[in-house]
């Protein structure tokens, strides 16, 4: 009698811990699916931004930008705004707002958003912005000069390819990667409970 | 030295960084519409960075992108004794 109690005994334990494995490795698995599927549409959002904005970061400065094509890339990141809109960073999404801003815009001023409402950037904030978007000196020493040179189109295209690169700046200092990992461990915390 | 040289001095710099005649230059100008680019930029402020002992900043240069106001800047510099371009 004992050595049958004993045997069911035994099989019962062997169930539970069999039953106990699967559902932590499925847990498992779901987490890493989790991740993956973030990283895979974090990765493929990105890409689209860069594509979208990179363009606009190196314009030639004395050639007018043609309309038809600025109308273009102004349809283009007005899309991007909305299609990511639940997705990308709010500091991203305001760059590209601000990018849709300036090339909306024909008289080459910088923007900003400041009480929740798109006003003109300080003259006295602007050398700041610069610096955010420039890597080198070089270019940000002559970005401040474009800024203020008499011809409109040099002074337009400065003010798209600084917003071009905010752009790039804000995914990657609020959307990168490591920012990209915790977002997946918020995502994963929320999906199990 | 009083302001006229230094803005002659800065003329004859941006001229030579330039490959221009400083005759040609309007003081009034702005820099990067005399043809100043990313390299010549830099290489206008080292050499009046070397001259005059001090760093001409982004600010600055914003400020006051002609030769004049790059002059004002450095007279500026100089009274303060010369700790940045302000």
């Amino acid at each position: 009698m004992a050595n049958e109690v004993i045997a069911v005994a035994s099989l019962l334990a062997g169930a539970v811990m069999g039953l106990g494995s699967s559902l932590v490795i499925s847990s498992i698995r779901q987490r890493q699916e989790i991740s993956l599927r973030l990283l895979d549409q974090y990765l493929s959002v990105r890409n689209e931004v860069v594509d979208a904005v990179s363009d606009l970061t190196h314009l030639d400065n004395h050639e007018a930008f043609d309309t038809q094509a600025r109308e273009s890339h102004e349809e283009k990141i007005g899309k991007l705004f909305y299609k990511h809109y639940d997705f990308l960073p709010t500091q991203v999404l305001d760059a590209l707002l601000l990018l849709h801003v300036a090339l909306a815009n024909s008289q080459g001023e910088l923007f900003v958003l400041r009480d929740n409402a798109i006003s003109e950037l300080r003259q006295a904030d602007i050398p700041a912005f610069i610096n955010e978007c420039c890597m080198y000196k070089n270019a940000a020493f002559v970005a401040a000069l474009a800024l203020k040179s008499k011809n409109p189109t040099v002074r337009c295209n400065q003010s798209i390819k600084l917003h071009a690169r905010h752009v790039l700046y804000t995914l990657n200092r609020f959307a990168s990667l490591d920012e990209i990992r915790t977002m997946t461990t918020r995502f994963r915390k929320v999906a199990l409970l | 030295m009083d302001d006229t040289d230094v803005l002659s001095q800065i003329r004859a710099e941006l001229a030579t960084v330039l490959g221009l005649d400083p005759s040609e230059i309007d003081p009034e100008a702005n820099l990067f519409d005399l043809g100043l680019n990313s390299l010549s930029v830099i290489r206008l402020l080292s050499s009046l960075e070397s001259r005059y002992g001090f760093t001409l900043d982004l600010s600055t240069i914003f400020a006051s992108p002609t030769v004049a106001g790059l002059g004002s800047a450095v007279a500026r510099g100089r009274q303060k004794g010369g700790a940045s371009g302000e």
